[in-house]
């Protein structure tokens, strides 16, 4: 199976030409994998941290939206233990013309700004909502201890 | 820095160097294929997608891909002026990735060389400070194109691109139209046309206006180049068909058979 033209185009942008913050290099025997790496942003209990994630990109891909996981442990309302990712564009709000550049930016503004009306990992919400300050800081630990 | 794979079918060569020639190169692509439209064609709020991809995209939601504004297979319209523009557009860009590659060679040589033997080829330059960036591309050509308007027709120049000698008021169009002297007698002939009918025109006379389109002469004839001409599949209605039929219809596509009603449904749809 070749690689279409538009994945072809997106990945000589990403190495070419990459988003502040955010490196996605695929793998040389799969060229629909990529290791992402994604800084935490400033003013975020994540600062300071390098996240890793993983990215594919399905058979249908652009139809269907690529599959992307947290490899690094994070506390983070809207990411669970595995690493799943609750995000409206990787699921039903998906759309061909986005790709895997406004999918990585877009999880990079979930670090800034985490949603735990929201939640996925439904005990890391419920202390953001009850404690944030204290959960923030436990954010802080996790990335210190766990990203860096 | 990743090797990719070269061999798949990246037709097009490199991009522009200039970034609003890059820009305008990519505002002719699918945002969805990310190549050249093929068969361009929007729904309701106009944004353009390639046949193929705007229908594969609204059968799984229907819904604009870009702005999400909702849309129906059944409104979906051709773009026609699009897919001309991007004709000529196609055909200007091998020159002006040409001009382009010309500069950044010329730029580096003159910086190289002494002021004395700059010879032929800054004569052709006209006006043209010693080194110049690349980025100047279009406004050079700009006054290429002036200053070649201004001189009378019978000035003879060297084409940059096949070295012979041309009237240079007609050089623009000889290499638009591949460094082909057939075309040159005719793009001549055109200019004369075109000048007296232009005259006509400023003169207030509506028919000449109709026959003074001397350029569009290059355009290929739209039948060979327009994929929308393509007869359309025929669309059944899928429910009150029996799955054997189903089956059979797939089979005539050269389509696999196997699966759920409702994928196959799906997959005689695309």
């Amino acid at each position: 199976m070749s690689l279409p033209k538009r994945i072809i185009k997106e990945t000589e942008r990403l190495v070419n030409d990459p988003a502040p913050g955010i490196s996605a290099v695929p793998h040389d025997d799969n060229l629909r994998y990529f290791d992402v790496a994604i800084t935490g942003p400033e003013g975020s209990p994540f600062e300071g941290g390098i996240f890793k994630l993983e990215l594919f990109l399905p058979e249908e891909y652009p139809m269907s939206p690529p599959k992307v996981r947290f490899l690094t442990k994070i506390y983070h309302p809207n990411i669970d233990k595995l690493g799943r990712i609750c995000l409206d564009i990787l699921k039903e709000k998906w759309s061909p013309a986005l790709q895997i550049r406004t999918v990585l930016l877009s999880v990079q503004a979930l670090l800034s700004s985490p949603n735990p009306d929201d939640p996925l990992a439904t005990d890391v919400a419920k202390h953001y909502k009850e404690d944030e300050k204290g959960a923030q800081n436990v954010s802080r630990e996790w990335t210190r201890q766990y990203a860096s | 820095m990743v090797d990719l794979p070269r061999n798949i079918q990246d037709t097009d060569p490199e991009d522009f160097a200039n970034e609003l020639l890059r820009k305008v190169d990519n505002s002719l692509k699918c945002p969805i294929c990310k190549a050249y439209f093929d068969a361009a064609m929007y729904s309701d709020c106009g944004h353009t997608f390639c046949a193929v991809c705007l229908r594969e995209s609204l059968s799984m939601k229907q819904e604009c891909p870009i702005c999400r504004k909702p849309a129906k297979e059944l409104s979906m319209k051709k773009n026609i002026m699009l897919e001309d523009t991007l004709i000529l557009w196609q055909q200007a860009r091998d020159t002006l990735l040409t001009l382009e590659r010309l500069e950044a060679a010329n730029a580096s040589k003159k910086r190289k060389r002494s002021a004395s033997i700059q010879s032929i080829e800054s004569d052709s330059n006209e006006a043209g400070p010693s080194s110049r960036p690349a980025s100047t591309t279009v406004k050079k050509m700009k006054k290429r194109a002036e200053s070649t308007q201004k001189t009378g027709d019978s000035t003879m120049t060297e084409c940059p691109m096949c070295q012979n000698l041309v009237v240079e008021a007609i050089i623009n169009q000889h290499i638009d139209g591949g460094c082909n002297p057939e075309n040159d007698k005719k793009i001549t002939r055109d200019s004369q046309r075109a000048k007296v009918q232009w005259s006509s025109v400023f003169g207030k006379s509506a028919s000449a206006k109709r026959k003074a389109t001397p350029i569009s002469l290059t355009v290929p004839p739209r039948g060979e180049t327009e994929p929308g001409t393509l007869e359309k599949l025929p669309r059944g209605s899928y429910d009150i068909l029996k799955d054997k039929d189903l089956r059979r219809m797939l089979k005539e596509e050269g389509l696999p058979t196997d699966g759920e009603t409702e994928a196959m449904k799906s997959r005689h749809k695309q």
